[in-house]
């Protein structure tokens, strides 16, 4: 992690009295420490969409210090979907720039900031200034050369995305360590025992989660979207496109893929089509945001990145799927 | 009552292609469906901001918004759609404004008033598809929990704490309502602990609230903690030994700080101390002169402290609290000589700093910790954490659910938990949503037993205390056969009227027609929900000795499915059971002499509960195929998501 190592040094309130008032409730659940380091955190923010803008609001609301937003792309009708901050005039215009304004409103004491800049170009000089690195994962090839610069300069990255009624994060935070304090409370004192306990987890890379043996896995209690996110990474990383629905190559590609896991796997073949069927659902809808589906993993997402900030409680590791259309939201650790 | 005339969304190409995703998702018909939908959401904070934004992005056009809360600061952590010169406006009109951005030609009406107000019975629900529930109070949901099942209009029930979140659906007949299982009872502390025997510092703030009350709010037996000018500290007036202090008129001579200060922290400790037998095990509670008190050390021992502070978090020293509470004090008492009784509000800086400062005082008497004003004012005002990504969570599943019903596939809705940390690689667990409990009191059986002394109870206390704090009635109407014996609400009466009412809560029941096994009619016709009552006299709970012991500890039992009301501070202290012979004594009825027959609901209704507080001791039964079993695609069952 940063060199801000845990406890090291004696903590110092900077909260003014507005911030403390302002961030009361937040304070009161993750307590003084935790809103402390969300105050100094720099969080970067690319390929600005609907569901990334329910993350800024919910990171923005918490009270970080600064946001940073890369995003080149031209708006148009169809991006307002269940975006936050953009609104008709924001069409023919730049993603990032038209967020702005919408972001400062809702809290005007987070700073926010634009870098113009094709995402393609990024290295991991400019990934450094930041605390955490927040991606849309549309693309899992940027994802797996994103991961790779995140874990070279220990800096934490989340990619999420949504398709549909379906959406996933994962998360890579190399070595990971936080304090986590816990209330014991003995049957006859009134007060409870405080306790900090130090913990250390480590992630594995995306590749490595990507590259998962089906076999190593119980599909029984597993959730399908693992699958089918492995099959997307493996055509992906394969043919260097994403697959589309309307191209019948693509999908004897998808096809291949999956019987070739199944088979090295030793599942039965019979199981192709299920998981077929899911990943051309992940296919079909993979420009599909949809208000529910983004509020809810938006949220999900959000809470964990105040958690990796905060480095004073549990973080899921390592990938989060969550299924609109059971309300189920499952954490898979791939290890 | 602002509306927007334009009620169907304006031009239809161009609302199609701005929710083109929406579309592709759910199909065209089903969206059709949202369009047409009209609905109603209870609610303006946490929840509602979230849920009026998804509703809106998610095609919704036609929403009521009731909320009779204004913006304070506090709120803008998770409340998004407000801002800071927001502050002080009205939730649902901010609300309504914000989120007509993201639609301008939505058609929303915003209300900023009371869901338990006469304008929104069940003839206003009627007019819905769907109500929505985003309240942080028990009274208000199970308000509206009788009303949707009056209406038959389904209800979305939800709530936050924290990292925690729930939702469910109540649909009359088909699932339980929110009353069928009954809360986890709030925190209830006996009279004596709180009076003469403090352990922990809640007992010790909660004491302060009512001597903040007595002193400053409506003196009555909820806030009984002293009596100013009793100045006994020993002895009956039977036996002829009283020992009295006389210290308490000199003091009282010196103003009324110092009068205050005397009598609660010197004069009621002082005889507190000599209660011999109170203090056998532990060390009696120590009388502060004021006097004595600039001799003292302030030993406010700081402990080594690890973490970052915040100003409210510095524990106050004894003399601190005592500068406080004097200064306080005397402020307090202006402003309740100009203004009029006052009633106590975490929010109100100097009601606040009384209580941090009177409890403390006291814990320092007692030997007990004491506590920031930053713990006093959680403690004392029942703050409960909310935070935007947990609202944000349950937002979302809120119109997921909404979006099955609208759907006319009540069968996929689900009653989902959020919790902090995965269980069994859950972060969300889903559960089908139960039938309805065949031995509600509200939405099966309509009939509970109250056990009390009849002879003792006014007609006031079984109004107020049961059957408005417990039973959560808002406007109690009592009959007897065809005798209506009270009314509640003040708009349809007199002057006159209002005045006898008063004199009769003065009653006790028995010299009123309601004595032992008497049947009352208890009819709420805001809520269209009637009860019948069986008056069940007894003379004393527990045997004599404990009575003493904890004094009016008990008051009253309620046999049957009631659920606890508010949280403890606002409540009498007293206990309710909840046994499982809840209505045994409805087996007895032929044997009464029953005025009128009970109207009961022939329909089962629906609910399920939702807590703000806690997901704890509720049954759920998870879904065991939850993540990731055969059909985890979700393909087949719905009626959207279809790839052949
Ligand atoms: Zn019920």
């Amino acid at each position: 992690m940063t060199n801000d190592s845990l406890g090291a040094k004696e903590p110092v309130n900077q909260l003014t009295d507005y911030e403390a008032a302002l961030y009361d409730r937040g304070i009161r659940l993750w307590g003084v420490d935790a809103q402390n380091r969300l105050r100094q955190a720099k969080v970067l923010f690319i390929g600005i969409n609907s569901l990334m803008s329910e993350i800024i609001k919910n990171t923005v609301l918490a009270g970080i210090d600064s946001i940073t937003l890369i995003d080149n792309h031209i708006v148009t009708i169809q991006d307002l979907s269940c975006h936050l901050f953009l609104t008709h005039d924001s069409i023919g215009k730049k993603r990032a720039d038209e967020s702005v304004q919408s972001i400062t409103e809702l809290n005007p004491l987070v700073k926010v900031h634009v870098v113009d800049k094709e995402i393609e170009s990024i290295d991991k000089e400019f990934l450094q200034a930041y605390t955490i690195v927040c991606l849309n994962a549309f693309d899992l090839n940027l994802v797996s050369k994103f991961d790779t610069f995140c874990r070279e300069i220990n800096i934490p990255l989340i990619a999420t995305h949504s398709f549909g009624l379906y959406g996933f994060f994962f998360s890579d935070l190399s070595d990971f360590e936080y304090i986590k304090k816990t209330e014991k409370k003995e049957k006859d004192q009134e007060e409870p025992v405080i306790e900090y306990v130090n913990h250390k987890v480590s992630f594995p890379s995306f590749e490595t989660a990507m590259n998962i043996q089906w076999s190593k896995t119980n599909p029984r209690r597993t959730s399908p979207l693992l699958y089918a996110l492995t099959v997307l990474y493996q055509f992906e990383q394969s043919t260097k496109s994403i697959p589309s629905i309307e191209n019948p190559s693509h999908l004897s590609k998808i096809l291949e893929i999956i019987d070739g896991k199944l088979s090295a796997s030793q599942m039965p073949s019979s199981e192709q089509e299920k998981y077929l069927h899911i990943t051309n659902l992940l296919i079909k809808h993979q420009n599909h945001e949809i208000a529910p589906t983004c509020a809810v993993l938006g949220g999900i997402v959000g809470a964990e990145i105040i958690k990796i900030i905060s480095k004073n409680n549990h973080v899921l590791n390592n990938i989060f799927f969550y299924d609109n259309t059971k309300g189920t939201g499952v954490v898979e650790t791939m290890n | 009552m602002t509306g927007n005339s334009n009620s169907n969304g304006g031009d239809n190409s161009n609302q199609n292609e701005r929710f083109s995703h929406l579309i592709e998702t759910l199909g065209l018909n089903l969206f059709q469906k949202i369009q047409k939908a009209k609905i109603l959401v209870v609610g303006a904070g946490g929840i509602g901001c979230e849920l009026l934004k998804n509703l809106i992005l998610s095609g919704f056009i036609n929403i009521e918004i009731i909320d009779l809360d204004t913006i304070d600061l506090s709120n803008l952590n998770r409340q998004f759609l407000f801002r800071k010169h927001h502050i002080g406006m009205s939730k649902s009109k901010i609300a309504r404004e914000a989120v007509l951005k993201y639609n301008p030609s939505a058609n929303i009406v915003a209300h900023h008033g009371d869901i338990k107000s006469q304008e929104f019975g069940p003839q206003y629900f009627k007019q819905f598809d769907l109500v929505m529930n985003a309240l942080d109070n028990l009274s208000a949901r199970r308000h509206v929990n009788r009303v949707c099942l009056s209406a038959d209009v389904p209800l979305v029930e939800s709530g936050t704490a924290g990292y925690l979140g729930q939702l469910t659906v109540i649909k009359k007949g088909d699932t339980e309502c929110f009353e069928c299982v009954p809360t986890e009872a709030p925190k209830q502390f006996a009279v004596c602990t709180i009076r003469s025997n403090p352990s922990a510092p809640i007992h010790c703030i909660v004491w302060a609230k009512m001597l903040f009350g007595r002193l400053f709010g409506v003196a009555d037996d909820s806030n009984a903690v002293t009596d100013m000018d009793d100045n006994i500290v020993e002895g009956t007036e039977e036996q002829n030994n009283i020992v009295r202090d006389l210290q308490l008129a000199v003091e009282k001579d010196k103003g009324y700080g110092q009068w205050v200060y005397h009598k609660v922290f010197y004069t009621d400790i002082d005889r507190l101390a000599r209660m011999k037998e109170m203090w056998k095990e532990k060390k009696p509670p120590q009388p502060r002169l004021l006097a004595d008190i600039d001799q003292e050390l302030d030993n406010n021992t700081a402990e080594h402290i690890n973490t970052a502070q915040l100003k409210d978090q510095k524990v106050w020293g004894f003399k601190e609290n005592v500068r406080v509470f004097l200064e306080t004090l005397a402020q307090l008492k202006q402003r309740f000589e100009k203004d009029g009784a006052l009633s106590w509000d975490k929010d109100d800086d100097m009601a606040l700093n009384f209580v941090v400062s009177a409890s403390n005082i006291r814990s320092h008497i007692f030997g007990i910790t004491t506590k920031s004003k930053f713990d006093v004012k959680s403690m004392a005002g029942n703050i409960i954490p909310a935070i935007a990504t947990t609202n944000a969570v349950i937002g979302g599943l809120i119109v997921m659910n909404a979006i099955n019903i609208i759907d006319g596939r009540l069968k996929d809705c689900k009653s989902i938990f959020l919790i902090e940390q995965p269980s069994n690689k859950r972060m969300l667990l889903v559960s089908e949503i139960p039938k309805p409990n065949t031995a509600c009191y509200v939405c099966q059986k309509n009939f509970i037993t109250i056990k009390l002394n009849t002879n003792t109870v006014k007609v006031g206390q079984l109004i107020h205390d049961i059957l408005k704090k417990h039973l959560a009635f808002s406007l109690p109407m009592l009959t007897v056969g065809n005798d209506l014996l009270y009314e509640s609400g003040d708009e349809d009466l007199s002057k006159e009227e209002i005045r006898a009412r008063d004199a009769l809560e003065q009653k006790v029941l028995s010299s009123y027609r309601m004595g032992d096994n008497v049947i009352l009619a208890v009819e709420d016709y805001l809520q269209d929900f009637k009860v019948s009552i069986l008056i069940n006299h007894v003379e004393s709970f527990g045997t004599e000795e404990e009575n003493k012991k904890k004094e009016h500890e008990k008051w009253f039992e309620i046999v049957g499915t009631a659920t606890a009301a508010a949280p403890f501070q606002t409540q009498p202290i007293q206990s309710i059971t909840t046994t499982a012979t809840a209505y045994n004594a409805v087996t007895d009825i032929d044997d009464l002499e029953i005025i009128e027959p009970t109207p009961t609901t022939p329909t089962p209704t629906t609910t399920t509960t939702t807590t703000t507080t806690t997901t704890s001791g509720k049954k759920r039964k998870e879904i065991e195929s939850a993540p990731g079993s055969e059909d985890s695609d979700g393909s087949k069952k719905q009626k959207y998501e279809t790839i052949e």
